[in-house]
């Protein structure tokens, strides 16, 4: 007897119409303004909101330096075409964006504590491993 | 053989799922400057955010952000072309420029005919009489000898471009503002073979943009059409003048904001891009600014005021937007969110609540 094992797709309308999976996580800045922390989620995205409370801080879906070592997965960077926006200090902004990880940079040096920068995303139930390389597309790295 | 299919613009599924990132960062837009960001794909949703401390970001929709020219004092450009007997001449022009009183009138465009030399058949000036009402002069020359008639004419706001036309059958000469009919007088009948458009004296600095030149007197219907089709191309099919044929089309276009020409216009000449009856300067400088449908999206109250610091998100379907900075340079982000439907399935955003 086989057994099959499905899942939904990137393209699944119901996915996104039923998801809203909380998913929480926070970090303390990096000291290196070149330097991105990355965080990656289970699931696809619907949403994300991204909250800074220390410092003023960039949010792209790429490193954000090309050839970055530390995801040498990407190949291009964020920087290279002002492929990203800025979180003033205190503010949160929401993406109706659909992804696996997001990208987040320190536009200065300093750091705080380990709520530097706080996520929450709304998660479809579609698996990352559904979800296509953003290394090269445009708006993103390009 | 492979059949390619995407997804059109009205897939339900394409914005269910949407959410591709796209993001931008500009900085440093000077004060007065216009931006025009293009997307691949049709956006879901569109957040603007100002970083700066002080000005404001406007921002509104254009995907035909075409250029126009304004002099910078007096100057004029002509062009010569076969004699014509019956005609149409259709443009845009920025009535902002015009001036507050009679005696400040501007010279707005001339038509030269075979029979008067170097004397103009026909001469355009015009000036603001209010913010609602504006007043031209036409002037008729006849075997040396000018008159000429004031014609008053309401519209909506004098300070953003307007659409006017000239339209000549034997001694009938009708004037339209915005594709309407204001008025009708004689003239000489004696057609013309060159325009002049500013002037080296009474100068009117501009702008000028898309100027069609038409062989017959097109019906009242067909100039409207004129005016209601905006920046397109006139040469395109959807373009329905039946009348007469295009003569020349004048674009202005110096691909400032986007490539619509291999061989853009310059300093120097203004390309007839259906023949050969080029503008070439005459006297003056003129620089290329925002054409007047981009124009309109700013000064005709189409578009998003954003203070300093200030974020604002919507919903729209677009493939492209402008943003203007005014009061200081702007620094801004652009966040998107683009469903799978390709840029090129977009229809273009023109007219009412756009830019006009």
């Amino acid at each position: 007897m086989s057994s099959n094992f499905y899942s939904v797709g990137l393209n699944h309308v119901g996915a996104y119409q039923v998801s809203g999976t909380p998913y929480l996580i926070q970090s303390a800045l990096l000291t290196v303004s070149a330097n991105s922390l990355r965080f990656q989620f289970p699931n696809v995205t619907k949403s994300i909101t991204v909250k800074s409370n220390h410092a003023s801080i960039r949010v792209h879906f790429a490193p954000y330096t090309a050839a970055d070592p530390a995801y040498p997965e990407y190949t291009g960077g964020a920087v290279t075409n002002g492929n990203f926006v800025t979180i003033a200090s205190g503010e949160s902004q929401t993406f109706d964006f659909k992804c696996k990880e997001i990208f987040i940079s320190n536009t200065g040096t300093s750091t705080g504590g380990a709520d530097d920068v706080q996520i929450f995303a709304e998660l479809t139930n579609i698996p990352a491993a559904r979800m296509y390389s953003l290394d090269g597309v445009v708006g993103v790295t390009n | 053989m492979s059949f390619n299919y995407t997804a059109g613009l009205q897939n339900v599924g394409s914005y269910q799922v949407s959410g591709q990132p796209w993001l931008k960062t500009i900085t440093s837009l000077a004060d007065g400057s216009t931006q025009f960001i293009e997307f691949p794909n049709v956006t879901k949703k569109l957040t603007v955010k100002n970083n700066t401390g002080s000005g404001t970001c406007l921002f509104g929709f254009c995907t035909n952000p075409g250029s126009g020219i304004n002099f910078s004092s007096t100057g004029n450009i002509e062009s010569t072309f076969a004699a014509l007997t019956d005609f149409t001449v259709s443009f845009w022009c920025d009535f902002t420029e015009l001036g507050g009183s009679s005696g400040a009138r501007k010279r707005i465009i001339d038509v030269n005919t075979p029979s008067e030399g170097s004397s103009n058949a026909f001469s355009m000036h015009m000036y603001k009489n209010s913010d609602t009402e504006i007043e031209f002069r036409f002037y008729t020359t006849n075997s040396g000898t000018a008159t000429f008639d004031i014609i008053t004419v309401g519209v909506d706001t004098v300070n953003k471009w307007h659409n006017v036309a000239l339209s000549v059958s034997g001694t009938s000469h009708k004037v339209y503002i915005d594709g309407l009919h204001v008025a009708t007088r004689t003239g000489t009948g004696a057609g013309a073979d060159g325009l002049i458009v500013g002037s080296a004296s009474a100068a009117y600095q501009g702008g000028y943009d898309q100027m069609t030149l038409w062989n017959a007197a097109l019906t009242d219907a067909e100039v409207l059409t004129l005016a209601e089709y905006g920046a397109g191309d006139p040469t395109l099919p959807d373009l329905s003048i039946t009348s007469g044929a295009l003569v020349s089309w004048w674009a202005f276009e110096s691909n400032l904001h986007k490539t619509f020409f291999s061989t853009p216009d310059d300093a120097n000449i203004i390309f007839d891009r259906v023949a050969a009856n080029n503008f070439t300067r005459s006297a003056g400088a003129y620089d290329f600014v925002d054409g007047f449908n981009l124009a309109n999206v700013f000064n005709g109250g189409h578009a998003l005021s954003l203070g300093s610091s200030k974020m604002i998100e919507v919903s729209c379907k677009t493939k492209s937007i402008v943003v203007k900075a005014s009061g200081a340079a702007q620094d801004f982000d652009v966040s998107v969110s683009l469903t799978g439907i390709e840029a090129s399935r977009m229809h273009d955003l023109t007219g009412p609540g756009i830019d006009e």
